[in-house]
Formats: structure tokens, C-alpha cells, sequence
């Protein structure tokens, strides 16, 4: 019978890696996933093994897969999840919060839990609605709503560093995508780790060599349950159509995505785009007088302007 | 003779007139990228090089997922 064996132990492969010639059966491809992630981390310095470090999960196959990872390798890695309030018929938040919650409860993991709605009287999509930044475009107040509460959690619960499943895929299309706008702030600000600061936790993202494919993989061989279905808000997305087309110059020339990312990151280090040292952080940062985090606009930081103020209950600091 | 397809709920049938054929040129006949999805037949997770028969259930899992960062 013909088929790819695993270059450790001549079983069926369950796995080929044409981006580093590598072929694993199951049990040596979830052993590599481990040593590459850890390698990541060491090699980036995202975090000791003392760290407290707080895992943003989605309750989608990257989120759980990095926590599942770092359970394993035996980080100190509780998990964080933001309800967003998303539903449109499909109960999205509702599903994830689910799985995210029964990932952590199966492990015995630590999990908080924001229900935004509850917390600040209304959902995503209609906090989206109301305002300009959101209007047709929810993912940008969600993305700004997901890092400034990720940020609060991370700071109130004394963390020093805050994770994301973000893989190489989502690396490679946000990089295309700055780099077709030539969007220097933005291509300045793309790194693996990110060191924090006052107001802010540094971010790391551990999984950023490993391919989508590779997560996904990971997650199936875990048996990890995941919300398979996508945001109703991603559907049409740029990043989306941007992965499609770097899958289709990967399959044409294997390694395409990792070089574009990891030469990337050379040229950068190398001094190819003349960008002042920040280490990716935007200067000139103050702290928000109504949440204490840092911002740059001469005010109240963004969240606080977009919320309308800081509901009573909360006590940031 | 045919081999089923599942995509979530999506069902495609691929009949080629062959008895088998491996799964990377399944993939090019449905028109889609082998970075794209994972599959999966019996439970086991296939590689490109595995050879798909006639009869053959395969679940396709998109890996692909979008978001802001």
C-alpha cells in the first residue's frame, strides 16, 4: 500500500509539512508541536516558566490548541474568554463560551469569563451599530473592545504577559495586507512578542511559526471540541481572501508563507524599513484618566470614548 | 463510481471513472487548496500522498479561520 511514512518510526504518516520536508505519524507530529512552540517561546523570550501568562481564547482551534500546549509544556497559563455578545441567529458567543468552558473544566484550567453585554449593557454588534468607528464594520470595535479588556484582565489579575493563537497564516495576511498599503506604523508593529509596559501587558504569540493547517491538525489529533463555524461578521473578510491567496503560492511552492513571515522579520531586524527602534510599541503613551491604560490620544483612550465613560461597578485601579 | 465529500454540511460527489486516486488530485478536482482543509476518513487524518477508493466517505474540516488582530 502506498502512502508518506513518518521519518521517525516508519508508520503512516498522519501529517506532511512540505515547508520543513517533514512527515509525523500522530503521536510524533503532537511531540514536535510541543518542542516547535516551546522553541518559539524560548527563542522569542515570549515568557519563563514562572511567568503567570494569560491565554486569550476565542473557544476556536487556536486559542485551545495554544492553551493545550502550554497545559502540557507545563507554563502557568490560565485562560481568558470576552462574550461578545454575538448571536445573529447562529449563537456564536453562546457556542465558543461553551467551548472554552468545557476545555478548561476538562483540565482542570483556570477560565475567566467577561460577558461584555452584561458588563456594559449591550452587545458587539449593536455597540457597532451606534457608533462611527463600527458602522458596517463591526470587527474593528471588536477588535479594539477584545485588547483593551484582555489588557484590563491581564493587569488586574497581575499577569505579565498576554497570549494569543495567532499562527503563521493570520501573520502572513495581516503582512500582506500592510504591506499593499505600505502601512509603515502598522508593518512596525508586527512582531511575535511585543514587551509590555505601565498600562500595558506585553503580548506574545507562541503558535506564529506553526501553519493554520498545522493548528488545526493539532487540535483534531487532541480530539480538542472547537467552534468550527466562522463569525457571522468574518464572512467576505479581506484576511480571509488574503489566506486563499497565499495558500494557492503555497501549494504551488511550499515554504511561501513561512519565508514571506520569517524574512520579514529579518529584514526588519536587519534595518530594511528604517523603523525606529519602539520594539513595536507607539510612543508618546499616556495614561487614560478614566481606565488607567495607555493611549495615545490626548484624552480618554479609545474604549472609554467609544463605551461612553466607565460603567460605576468598575474599579480599574 | 464515486467518492463523497462532506464540508460541514455541504455533501460532493467526485467521480473521475477511476477506482482510486490520491487525495492531492481529489483536491485539484474540487478546486481546493490542500493548505486549506484537513481530511479525515474512518477518523484518521490523511496526507496528501494517501490514495482515496471508490466508496470512500472523506470529511473535509476547513482550517482556515478570519479575524482582526
Amino acid at each position: 500500500m502506498s502512502y508518506i511514512r513518518c521519518q521517525v518510526c516508519g508508520q503512516r504518516a498522519s501529517i506532511r509539512m512540505r515547508q520543513h520536508r517533514l512527515n509525523y505519524c500522530k503521536d510524533h507530529f503532537l511531540e514536535w508541536m510541543l518542542k516547535h512552540t516551546d522553541s518559539t517561546i524560548q527563542k522569542y523570550r515570549m515568557f519563563g516558566r514562572n511567568t503567570r501568562v494569560l491565554v486569550a481564547i476565542s473557544g476556536g482551534k487556536d486559542s485551545l490548541a495554544l492553551w493545550d500546549i502550554l497545559w502540557r509544556l507545563g507554563y502557568h497559563a490560565d485562560g481568558f474568554y470576552i462574550d461578545l455578545g454575538i448571536d445573529e441567529g447562529l449563537d456564536y458567543s453562546s457556542q465558543s463560551r461553551q467551548f472554552a468552558e468545557q476545555f478548561a473544566t476538562s483540565r482542570n484550567l483556570a477560565l475567566t469569563v467577561i460577558d461584555f453585554k452584561k458588563e456594559y449593557g449591550e452587545s458587539i454588534p449593536t455597540l457597532a451599530a451606534r457608533t462611527q468607528r463600527g458602522k458596517g464594520k463591526p470587527c474593528s470595535i471588536c477588535g479594539m473592545v477584545k485588547r483593551h479588556l484582555m489588557n484590563q484582565a491581564a493587569e488586574q489579575g497581575g499577569y505579565s504577559v498576554v497570549a494569543t493563537g495567532h499562527n503563521l497564516d493570520d501573520e502572513a495576511a495581516v503582512l500582506f495586507s500592510n504591506m499593499l498599503g505600505w502601512n509603515q506604523t502598522q508593518l512596525a508593529r508586527q512582531a511575535p512578542a511585543l514587551s509590555g509596559r505601565d498600562g500595558m501587558a506585553g503580548k506574545v504569540k507562541p503558535l506564529f511559526r506553526c501553519y493554520e493547517r498545522e493548528t488545526a491538525a493539532y487540535a483534531f489529533l487532541q480530539r480538542i471540541a472547537y467552534i468550527e463555524t466562522e463569525c457571522p461578521f468574518s464572512a467576505g473578510s479581506t484576511s480571509i481572501s488574503y489566506k486563499h491567496l497565499l495558500n494557492q503560492m503555497e501549494d504551488r511552492s511550499p515554504g511561501t508563507k513561512m519565508r514571506f513571515v520569517m524574512n520579514y522579520l529579518k529584514a526588519k531586524e536587519d534595518g530594511f524599513f528604517h523603523i525606529e527602534n519602539t520594539n513595536g510599541q507607539d510612543e508618546g503613551l499616556h495614561p487614560c484618566p478614566v481606565c488607567g491604560q495607555a493611549t495615545s490620544n490626548p484624552d480618554m483612550c479609545v474604549f472609554c470614548r467609544t463605551i461612553g465613560g466607565t460603567p460605576p461597578d468598575k474599579a480599574y485601579r | 463510481m464515486t467518492i463523497t465529500f462532506h464540508i460541514r454540511e455541504i455533501v460532493t460527489e467526485l467521480d473521475l471513472g477511476l477506482d482510486h486516486l490520491p487525495l492531492k488530485r481529489a483536491l485539484e478536482e474540487l478546486g481546493l487548496s490542500s493548505q486549506a482543509y484537513l481530511a479525515v476518513r474512518s477518523g484518521e487524518l490523511l496526507t496528501e500522498g494517501d490514495i482515496l477508493h471508490t466508496g470512500d466517505v472523506v470529511q473535509l474540516i476547513p482550517v482556515i479561520s478570519g479575524g482582526s488582530q
